[in-house]
């Protein structure tokens, strides 16, 4: 199976570095390319810079544009997994309740201080990723018992009656703890303003070794798009896979979710965009996952807060506003019930 | 090559199967018949090892639980009946899966796999088709494709579970010929659950006839469709059923 040429690596890569650079410049405070560049050798050079531009950059824009380019990468890599293990276009983060979930084990570590001492942040991750995974097993196995086919609608609405179920909790934590929490907003639209240098080094310890289990077994999750089954009488070693596919996205959203709160659609629309123009063999869109989910938060993002400006959008609201269009898109085109 | 003996299954807390007990040797293309609910799949999914069982499966002398994963689909191989739709692969991708027993995450396709694929597509008759997803192909060719993938995977045993079901008279024919051409090719045997006894006469040496979870007749094909055994199993005279529906092309 075909792995993506070095030639459309670098394509990509050029791509998601443009973009980077206009998210960079634009905003309510422009910033000319030159200058950015310029701010920006000057701070690798260590030269200590006192100007607006220079500080609303390197302090403000940069962390926030990075860790939204990292964000965007998990949510649509960890979609597309999801869609490949479960046979089922219309999986993903927010879907299958994975999103709610973290969201939920974020917010009681942070009205419980349930961290870790020294890295209160990761503390946070931490809880939300075990509460991701906690879900999707939950999501999982309630579909299983409710419907013993395991049909793709089943486990759908199991997800969103799930996310119903935890964002209420959600509300409930906060009616007690209100101050010591984001905004409900935060959680439930999410927001990658304030987002600073431990939020990239969290998402960085995420993202790497995450994507690295799933683009390590792209060839079982190719297998598993045909059906657990199948993959079982090819060879695959469907309990093992299984479960490390689900941690990994565990991690991957309940970081995503710990550091910009639940940002729906992003794991519907970049799979399945990339699908139709490039191929399903997740050996190519894994890789393509994670550089067109960055592009597509990063340009999200600069709509977020430049459409409306000086008043700054959720980014959720641009997401699911694109998103649910595409939603019905996906579920009017699928073949046949499944 | 598989022998299976006094094999019990369970199955949602009922007995699918008990007391089941044949084998099959190098060449032969056994049978699987009996009325829906016999127990056909469930012997079909225990060999898979989707399905636990109790008793004694040996195939090639080694117990099937001891096989590693890898190992097992090299050596038995299934073709289902139906497939979803999901997936967004071609043909080729598809059919490519069936060398994943033999390859490695950083190995890619050696000479042989790539032997094995095309020659594989070729044989369904899908050459061409390479590139195609699978969700623009027909019932039939899809069919043809998962055929080509477990052809590309090699395996000593083939497992077809009502292969031909909803497929037309063409496809039905090309399928079953595909296999039979495969089977006479290698130390390989083919165990498939029919419905259609008429192409069970034709294709197969053996027949194990199933009634209620356990064995009502075992034996050539000669011998079980003309038994009493069979007339029971499915509720009618079968050879005359038969003979009344070939008189029409005599």
């Amino acid at each position: 199976m075909e792995k993506l040429s070095l030639k459309q690596h670098i394509l990509f890569f050029s791509l998601l570095t443009a973009c980077f650079f206009v998210c960079l410049c634009i905003g309510s405070v422009p910033i000319a390319l030159s200058e950015s560049v310029d701010i920006l050798y000057k701070a690798l050079m260590g030269v200590e810079q006192s100007s607006t531009s220079a500080s609303i950059l390197i302090f403000v824009r940069l962390p926030r544009v990075t860790s939204t380019g990292l964000v965007g990468a998990s949510l649509a890599i960890s979609g597309a997994a999801m869609q490949g293990l479960l046979q089922n276009p219309l999986a993903d983060g927010g879907t299958l309740g994975t999103s709610a979930g973290a969201a939920l084990g974020a917010v009681l570590s942070i009205a419980f201080d349930i961290t870790l001492p020294s890295f209160a942040l990761a503390g946070t991750a931490i809880m939300a990723i075990l509460f991701s995974f906690i879900s999707l097993i939950i999501v999982m196995s309630i579909a299983y018992a409710v419907d013993k086919n395991f049909t793709n609608n089943t486990i759908i609405l199991m997800g969103v009656i799930f996310s119903m179920f935890a964002g209420s909790l959600i509300s409930l934590v906060m009616a007690f703890s209100g101050e010591k929490l984001r905004s409900i907003t935060f959680w439930t639209m999410g927001s990658l303003a304030g987002a600073d240098f431990s939020n990239i080094v969290l998402l960085l310890l995420s993202l790497i070794p995450s994507s690295l289990v799933l683009m390590l077994n792209a060839r079982e999750i190719n297998a598993f798009s045909l059906g657990e089954n199948e993959a079982l009488h090819i060879g695959v070693n469907v309990k093992k896979v299984k479960i490390a596919l689900l941690i990994a996205v565990s991690c991957l959203i309940g970081t995503a979710v710990s550091v910009g709160g639940s940002i729906g659609f992003v794991g519907l629309i970049v799979p399945h965009a990339l699908r139709i123009k490039f191929s399903g063999n997740y050996k190519k869109l894994l890789p393509l996952c994670l550089y067109a989910g960055a592009i597509f938060l990063m340009l999200t993002d600069l709509l977020a807060r430049t459409i409306l400006s000086p008043v700054e959008l959720p980014i959720g609201v641009v997401t699911s506003f694109v998103g649910a269009i595409v939603f019905v898109v996906i579920y009017a085109g699928r073949k046949r019930n499944a | 090559m598989l022998k299976v003996n006094n094999v019990a299954v369970f199955y949602e807390d009922k007995k699918a199967l008990d007391n089941i007990s044949f084998s099959v040797g190098k060449g032969e293309w056994l049978m699987l018949l009996g009325a829906n609910g016999a127990g056909k799949t469930s012997l079909i999914k225990t060999l898979c090892r989707e399905l636990s069982y109790k008793g004694e499966i040996t195939l090639l002398n080694k117990d099937i639980r001891k096989y590693k994963n890898k190992a097992y689909a090299r050596s038995l191989g299934v073709l289902s009946q139906l497939h979803n739709n999901n997936t967004a692969l071609n043909v080729k991708e598809v059919v490519s899966l069936g060398r994943y027993s033999y390859t490695g995450v950083f190995a890619p396709f050696s000479d042989q796999d790539t032997y094995y694929i095309d020659q594989a597509i070729e044989t369904v008759g899908l050459k061409g088709y390479e590139n195609r997803p699978m969700y623009t192909l027909s019932g039939g060719e899809q069919q043809r494709a998962y055929l080509a993938q477990v052809f590309a995977q090699n395996p000593k045993v083939l497992l077809l579970d009502e292969p031909v079901n909803s497929l037309d008279l063409y496809y039905t024919v090309s399928l079953l010929n595909a296999v039979k051409t495969w089977l006479k090719q290698g130390e390989r045997c083919v165990i498939s659950a029919m419905h259609d006894v008429g192409l069970a006469a034709k294709y197969g040496e053996k027949c194990l006839l199933l009634k209620e979870g356990q064995v009502s007749l075992y034996g050539d094909c000669q011998e079980v469709l003309f038994s009493k055994e069979i007339n029971e199993a499915y509720k009618l005279d079968v050879r005359k059923t038969m003979r009344e529906q070939a008189e029409f092309w005599l």
